[in-house]
């Protein structure tokens, strides 16, 4: 795996072999009364937000499947995070993810991104900000 | 029109560069067929039948006449040397070469033009009233907004992949030509005491499962627009069905939720940006407003204007028909229809671009408008010169006096073109256009809607118009089924679905029933009664029996 990720406003490459690499706290349950310290969540894409107000304080990374690469979820769920509940962790995403979609992921407020081999390539750090203008402010 | 900034066209020109190269790692074996169609289809082009079709938007339908040149060369050097406007106010083109797409999006992009999200499952082009600015009963000019909404929407990289297409119109005047009813998001934009406000609908539709929509927000002040869509676009990304696609739109999820459970949640995602940085200042509203290029238009007083104006019959004819009431004296709006015997509906050849071109920069300040009905509008033409106008419009076979008559058929490109439709249409319309040759007919029915979709995903509004054609596929036979009684909100009575007449009817038989029915209207109608007034008077027996009871069928 190939993870991508923004350090002072640009992006690096680095590989890992899990999706917790940089952070101590293994997944924890949402069942899991959050314990003291950093916590790391794992949301899915038909999570309810609202529920886990309290583990999304504590967070300190916050990873996010995207299960085909049409499914637009992951986008409004991480809008909401920076908007909504003003979470400024990590939030990593991974599973379907392709290079031409990471500038819209990052636009969103998403800035760690876990690529396959297949989409990564000596290019995929070109796709962030490819566009030197851009209608919408970020989220991030 | 709106001038674009040197912004707004270095921004077309990365797109276009990013889709050439897009192109080039596909034909290179570096980008799979399943992605690069999701983004093929993100900058309109999709795989038709026989050939590639791409989508061209024609933002809020607002097109110049160098604009109209460009698309004249491009149905040229792209295509066959014609094109077809849509209702949705695009053009489409039916047979670029894939690699040569990039080419034709870099000469669109020299005029301020794109095809960007004129497919796929994300926001649309922005449409609105082919009038707006010029129509006499406007309260609010609803092409700022719409041009807000345009950049708003563009390339937004939270509502890039929604669950399906999501088509936004907006209206700003009580006779709703934008048929915003049957929308995503439809907008009526009104004004209370020099402040602006919209009525928000939502879940408006036609297709499989045809639905006027639900209006949640009956008042929402302008500078919340923004945040107010995207709390609605936040709350379906997050919330429409992804698992079947004939019920992933936002009406689906409008009704499975309920409306006040559907606005308590766009509620509940909107109170966190309601105020934010995305709220739209007066300013804003007036900066874009300056950016739109303002007619000059000369003081004239109509009653002087009227008197150099001919007598000749067909010009009457075609004046009381096609030329339309102005907000400024001496002006009028003038209704070139693209409905013509011989012609499919919409359809125009490069010349006939071309001939539009030139009458607008001669006769309406260098700008056209399209329509849903797939018609072309010269918004500012002063009194004085209509007669000298309309006789250039009929030496160019653009002066049909049928504005809103029944051979003004709104049309898909059906199965001639596109691989969803189950039965062709261009054919039943021409058969239609036949059955009225005699214009004396069709004036003497007066406003009668016809509209024709191929299949149900009705491009051709069939649910809508006051006879709707819908094709159906019998056992690999071409049949047609016929709705009555819809309505797409231009009388101001707010848009109305068609009910469903009976068994559907094969092609040879579809041509005789319309004129069945119109008979039926003509002689049942009471006074100036519309056909769908009558209709609602004596019921759908009657019409019933004039289709399968006479003796033709």
């Amino acid at each position: 795996m190939n993870l991508i990720f923004i350090e002072d406003g640009k992006p690096l490459a680095k590989r890992i072999d899990t999706l917790w690499h940089g952070f101590e706290e293994p997944l924890a349950q949402v069942s899991q009364q959050p314990i003291s310290g950093s916590v790391t969540l794992q949301l899915l894409p038909d999570v309810e937000l609202e529920d886990l107000r309290e583990l999304i304080a504590q967070a300190s990374l916050v990873l996010l499947e995207l299960p085909t690469f049409t499914d637009g979820r992951v986008y409004s769920i991480a809008a909401a995070l920076r908007q909504h509940y003003q979470y400024t962790g990590c939030l990593r995403v991974f599973g379907d993810v392709r290079q031409d979609q990471i500038d819209d992921l990052h636009r969103c407020g998403i800035d760690s991104f876990v690529l396959e081999d297949s989409q990564s390539s000596d290019e995929t750090l070109t796709r962030f900000n490819a566009f030197g203008f851009r209608y919408q402010r970020p989220f991030g | 029109m709106y001038q674009y900034s040197e912004q707004d066209q270095q921004f077309l020109q990365t797109r276009t560069e990013q889709f050439r190269q897009q192109t080039e790692r596909f034909l290179q074996g570096q980008l799979s067929a399943e992605e690069f169609q999701q983004l093929r289809l993100r900058n309109g082009l999709y795989i038709q039948r026989l050939a590639p079709m791409l989508r061209v938007a024609i933002p809020y339908g607002l097109v110049s006449a160098d604009q109209l040149r460009t698309l004249a060369k491009i149905s040229r050097d792209f295509d066959k040397g014609y094109a077809h406007f849509t209702t949705r106010q695009n053009i489409q083109f039916n047979w670029p070469k894939l690699e040569a797409v990039p080419d034709l999006l870099a000469s669109l992009a020299a005029c301020d033009m794109h095809a960007i999200q004129t497919s796929g499952s994300c926001i649309r082009n922005i449409t609105t009233d082919p009038l707006a600015g010029v129509a006499a009963d406007e309260q609010v000019d609803p092409r700022p907004y719409a041009e807000l909404m345009r950049q708003w929407s563009t390339l937004h990289p939270e509502f890039n992949w929604l669950p399906r297409k999501f088509k936004i119109a907006i209206t700003g005047a009580p006779h709703d030509r934008a048929a915003i009813e049957v929308h995503d998001i439809g907008l009526s934009a009104f004004n209370e005491q020099n402040n602006v406000f919209f009525r928000v609908v939502v879940g408006g539709g036609l297709g499989r499962t045809p639905m006027i929509g639900t209006t949640i927000h009956e008042r929402l002040p302008a500078k919340h627009l923004l945040t107010y869509l995207t709390a609605i676009l936040r709350v379906y990304n997050r919330l429409g069905r992804r698992d079947n696609k004939y019920k992933a739109r936002i009406k689906i999820l409008v009704k499975a939720m309920g409306e006040a459970r559907f606005r308590d949640a766009v509620d509940a995602a909107w109170q966190p940006i309601k105020g934010g940085p995305d709220t739209v200042s007066d300013e804003r509203i007036q900066d874009l407003m300056r950016h739109f290029s303002q007619p000059d238009y000369a003081f004239v007083n109509d009653a002087d204007q009227q008197a150099v104006i001919s007598s000749d019959g067909a010009f009457h004819l075609w004046r009381n028909r096609n030329v339309l009431p102005h907000k400024t004296p001496g002006y009028n709006a003038v209704h070139i229809s693209l409905k013509r015997p011989h012609t499919p509906p919409g359809d125009v050849s490069d010349a006939t671009l071309e001939d539009l071109a030139a009458l607008a920069d001669d006769y309406s300040f260098g700008e056209a408008r399209v329509t849903h009905e797939q018609n072309i509008i010269l918004a500012d033409v002063e009194t004085s010169r209509l007669f000298e106008l309309w006789r250039l419009l009929v030496s160019a076979d653009l002066a049909t006096p049928n504005r809103g008559l029944a051979s003004d058929m709104i049309c898909c490109p059906g199965g001639d073109y596109c691989s969803l439709a189950n039965a062709k249409s261009i054919p039943v319309a021409a058969e239609i256009t036949k059955i009225y040759e005699d214009r004396q007919q069709e004036q003497r029915l007066g406003p009668l809607s016809i509209n024709i979709s191929g299949c149900m995903n009705a491009c051709g509004h069939h649910h809508v118009g006051n006879i709707g054609i819908l094709g159906v596929d019998k056992k690999g036979e071409e049949f047609y089924q016929i709705s009555i009684g819809g309505d797409s909100g231009d009388t101001g009575n707010g848009a109305e679905l068609g009910k469903i007449l009976g068994p559907a009817l094969s092609r040879q038989h579809i041509a005789r029933a319309v004129l069945n029915l119109t008979q039926c209207y003509e002689s049942a109608r009471a006074e100036d009664e519309t056909f769908n007034q009558t209709l609602e008077r004596v019921g759908l027996a009657p019409f019933k029996t004039a289709v399968y009871e006479s003796e033709a069928i």
